[in-house]
């Protein structure tokens, strides 16, 4: 295999991360960083730089959300395709979220933010439910609606995430988002959650996922896989 | 027409998409609430243009709607759909020759929603522009799979290569935004991924 004289950056990327591992290519890198200089030390920049770009690329944080404009925008287009006579996509979900509860709608326009430190759990009463899988996996699906924070409608300007607008949980009703959030939470805490409870903190909704031994933690509507959106950990109150 | 919860209650995205191509009114707008903020995030982390973003996810959206007869069922219905959309927004890139470019409103909102350091602000505005130099491939690789948490199969399914023409552009891709974010400096580096830094580090002037 004949590469390049000069240190070949995209090369030694893919040896860096095994791509080349078993091919002729690979031991012709292997010659060129034992035997030139330059080689030798493009790659163990390279590679130390790898974890720096991750870290970088981590700092956009998670997946914009959808604005409301372009929302609209792709609504009207969509309803623009129908056949004439067919009630439009945004009627029908102004009319569907006159239904879905009082509590859903008035804790997503809130903005609330949550503390490292732990909220302390103060179970109220249930406010709404929705119709998705009793269980997903080993992982038992409630809808309490109750409220695990005992300061309702408190904000900390002090968040795990940044203070923003906390939305609602509509994300987490496909079972295929859920069980993506609930394999998130698993490979973070390495142990697969009792059950799931569709609820809020400190007002705002959230997943409040138990575990074994009865430890909480409260994800929000972003959670899914690579991006659990731990809100915060629950404890009892003593 | 009253929109109506089928008798079944919750309906998967293969009933959605089955039930459109028989005539259900409702179906393709309940699919595409349940998945528009992934699609929107993969288009306009691809093209990094809200407009651009905004147009080629209108386009991909109508294109799925009209050609949802022709999903073959041989991939999951968001593989299908996240296809339509990076094809979507390389079309766009063909066509109108889209400079990527970070839009300001998206740095004025960072700033004014998590009134972070100024320092964090900016480094999330100098990696979109990074990003935002990758050449097309690389940049879609990585935002599937280092941005959007999709698996290397997943990823390769939805851009229609095989798994290790992924993990090329994506290696690849790591490595130029490397030199872009100042990690590596180009020195005696040369070949295919040499480009100049987007940001200086550690005052060496780059």
């Amino acid at each position: 295999v004949s590469i390049e004289h000069e240190p070949d950056l995209g090369l030694l990327a893919e040896y860096a991360e095994g791509l080349l591992d078993g091919t002729p290519a690979a031991a012709a890198v292997a010659h060129r960083i034992t035997t030139d200089e330059r080689w030798e030390r493009a790659d163990a920049d390279l590679r130390a730089a790898l974890g720096a770009v991750r870290h970088d690329l981590a700092t956009l944080g998670a997946a914009p959300r959808i604005p409301p404009g372009v929302a609209t925008r792709l609504e009207a287009a969509l309803d623009d395709l129908r056949p004439s006579g067919v009630v439009p996509l945004r009627r029908r979900r102004r009319r569907r979220m006159a239904v879905i509860g009082v509590g859903v709608a008035a804790a997503a326009a809130l903005v609330v933010g949550f503390p490292l430190s732990p909220v302390l759990l103060n179970e109220q009463s249930p406010t709404t439910s929705v119709s998705i899988p009793e269980t997903i996996g080993d992982t038992r699906i409630t809808h309490s609606g109750k409220n695990y924070g005992p300061e309702v409608g408190a904000a900390s300007q002090q968040s795990a995430r940044g203070v923003e607008a906390a939305p609602d949980l509509t994300r987490l009703n496909d079972p295929a988002a859920l069980a993506r959030c609930l394999e998130a939470v698993q490979h973070l805490t390495g142990s697969a959650p009792l059950s799931a409870d569709f609820g809020s903190v400190r007002s705002s909704p959230a997943l409040v996922v138990t575990f074994p031994g009865g430890s909480r933690v409260a994800v929000g509507a972003s959670c899914d896989l690579g991006r659990p959106d731990v809100l915060t950990r629950l404890v009892d109150t003593p | 027409v009253v929109s109506t919860s089928p008798p079944g209650g919750y309906r998967d995205d293969r009933a959605l998409l089955a039930a459109h191509v028989s005539g259900d009114p409702t179906a393709f707008g309940e699919l595409i609430g349940r998945h528009r903020d992934r699609l929107w995030a993969v288009a306009l982390r691809t093209l990094s243009d809200r407009e651009e973003a905004a147009d080629a996810l209108q386009d991909a959206c109508i294109s799925a709607y009209r050609g949802a007869s022709g999903f073959r069922g041989d991939s999951t219905v968001t593989t299908w759909l996240h296809r339509i959309v990076v094809n979507a927004c390389l079309d766009r890139v063909r066509r109108r020759r889209v400079r990527p470019t970070v839009p300001l409103d998206a740095v004025t909102a960072d700033a004014a929603v998590t009134a972070e350091p100024t320092d964090a602000v900016t480094t999330r505005l100098v990696v979109r522009a990074a990003l935002a130099e990758l050449p097309f491939d690389q940049r879609a690789a990585i935002v599937l799979v280092d941005l959007e948490g999709h698996s290397v199969a997943e990823a390769a399914e939805i851009l229609q290569v095989a798994e290790g023409t992924v993990k090329s552009r994506c290696a690849r891709g790591r490595a130029r935004l490397a030199v872009l974010l100042g990690h590596v400096h180009l020195g005696n580096l040369a070949g295919a991924d040499a480009v100049p830094p987007t940001r200086p580090r550690g005052g060496e002037g780059m």
